[in-house]
């Protein structure tokens, strides 16, 4: 690859390729974790102050590895909790346009979007108001 | 350029073009109760002789299928009941087409509804353009020849919804065959009155469409909504057809991009008055002897002729908005719907003839 004059490469460039294979990845590691299901660690947690007499300096360390521990873990429920929720909008915007083909195959009535779209080409997608006629179709006048 | 009379005597015009480089010819006249518009792209040198010829085909179907006149062919053929009576060849194939249309709708289209028009009080050109209109008093149910009241449901207005105690069999409930001799230029048309305006005026489309073939690269007809739009219309990407709001409203429901198609719209907004205090229109469900009520306020049907068209979609529209999606897809019907609540719908033939539709979709 040759690289850019900028010297730097669009992030896009980067990612891009590996998106997908992220995106599966993700959704694959969401669905393994179902709503409400937390890390063992996180669970094991005791509850209280401990009893006894201080720490010694090997219970200190443990001590912090334990919170380090909580810490990563609770970091790992929030990006598995922001994971399910894009998993969750990815899904419905598949289920409308999935719906929206179906529609489009065998629609019992054509519906349109709000404000006014066009119905298919040929006329501008953004137009809220009709395009010029050459006549009408009216009640007998 | 070809030489250009008067507007007024239904002769042609020079008319602008979104092209200045194509020509355009058009005129205009009054026919049918109704406002006439003709076009024609690129007229070759039969045009001028063409438009000629198709304000004389609406005059002619005019003379012939008008009831408005008790001695046009029609209504003498119409007095005459179960009696034979010449009739000139144009109210021969509107009787014909009418029944043919009976059939297919399977008595949807039913045009025996003269006597009930009647009896509503449509039994002149009233002035619907003007304001609403109001009648206090209604003529009574026309006699037969036959010597007794006319089959069906008589005077109807004091049953704005049920059939009408006339005592008399539901007229829908009876057959319709009427005995059309198109040899021998005569017709039996049968106990009941006839209203043959709004197929004749779909027939008076479809013939004059036939006599513009050669008359230009493209060619629209616009008689008071039935339209045919012939060839591929002044830019060549197809007609463009405002599809009327029967609300009043300033923009249309949709706009149809048409190509030797013809299209007709049934709605109640135009021809509708006042019985009393009772609002009644001239489409009347043969079901019911009333004006159909069944949720509906327009119907646009796009069909290869106008007079398919116009059958169709006064047909939808007495259907009722029940029914209306179900029985344009079971026939293959290019429609578009208003119901009560002005929200639209269509079937699926109708979407790809859709350039744009306004938001307010039906269900």
């Amino acid at each position: 690859m040759t690289e850019p004059r900028s010297g730097r490469w669009p992030v896009a460039a980067v990612i891009g390729p590996f998106s997908a294979a992220v995106l599966v990845a993700a959704v694959s590691w969401a669905q393994d974790h179902p709503p409400g299901s937390q890390p063992a660690a996180v669970l094991a947690r005791p509850i209280g102050p401990a009893a006894g007499p201080g720490p010694t300096g090997q219970e200190r360390r443990a001590g912090q590895e334990r919170r380090a521990e909580e810490v990563r873990r609770a970091e790992e429920v929030r990006r598995v909790a922001e994971l399910r929720a894009t998993v969750s909008a990815l899904r419905s915007q598949v289920a409308a346009w999935g719906a929206g083909r179906v529609a489009r195959a065998t629609p019992a009535t054509v519906t349109t979007a709000s404000p006014a779209v066009p119905a298919r080409a040929g006329g501008s997608r953004a137009a809220a108001s009709p395009p010029a006629v050459h006549t009408t179709t009216r009640a007998s006048s | 350029m070809i030489a250009i009379p008067t507007a007024r005597t239904g002769a042609a015009v020079p008319a602008p073009s979104a092209d200045p480089t194509v020509p355009t010819l058009r005129t205009t006249f009054r026919a049918m109760a109704s406002t006439v518009t003709v076009q024609v792209v690129g007229p070759t040198g039969q045009a001028t002789a063409a438009l000629r010829r198709v304000s004389r085909i609406f005059a002619r179907v005019e003379r012939a299928c008008t009831r408005f006149d008790p001695d046009s062919p029609l209504m003498r053929a119409n007095a005459a009941g179960n009696s034979w009576h010449p009739v000139p060849q144009e109210c021969s194939f509107a009787l014909a087409e009418a029944a043919r249309a009976h059939r297919y709708t399977r008595g949807l289209f039913d045009p025996r509804v003269l006597d009930t028009l009647v009896a509503l009080g449509y039994d002149r050109s009233l002035p619907f353009a003007d304001g609403p209109v109001h009648l206090d008093d209604v003529p009574a149910a026309p006699r037969r020849r036959t010597g007794r009241a006319a089959v069906g449901l008589g005077r109807c207005p004091t049953r704005p919804a049920g059939r009408c105690p006339t005592g008399t069999q539901p007229r829908w409930a009876t057959p319709w065959r009427p005995e059309i001799d198109m040899a021998g230029g005569r017709v039996r048309i049968g106990p009941a009155a006839v209203d043959l305006g709004g197929i004749g005026k779909g027939l008076a489309v479809r013939w004059a469409a036939h006599a513009l073939r050669a008359a230009g690269t493209a060619f629209l007809i616009d008689a008071g909504g039935d339209c045919h739009l012939g060839g591929s219309g002044p830019e060549g990407a197809g007609w463009r057809v405002g599809v009327e709001d029967p609300a009043g409203g300033d923009d249309p429901v949709a706009v149809l991009q048409l190509r030797d198609l013809a299209c007709a719209t049934s709605s109640v907004r135009l021809r509708s008055w006042f019985v009393g205090d009772r609002a009644v229109h001239h489409l009347i469900d043969p079901r019911t002897g009333a004006s159909a009520a069944r949720g509906l306020r327009a119907v646009t049907v796009v069909a290869a002729d106008a007079a398919i068209a116009e059958v169709w979609s006064k047909a939808l529209l007495i259907a009722g908005h029940a029914q209306v999606a179900a029985l344009s897809r079971r026939h293959d019907l290019a429609a578009l719907w208003v119901d009560d609540a002005n929200r639209h719908g269509c079937s699926p033939v109708m979407a790809p003839l859709l350039l744009w539709t306004r938001a307010g979709a039906d269900r």
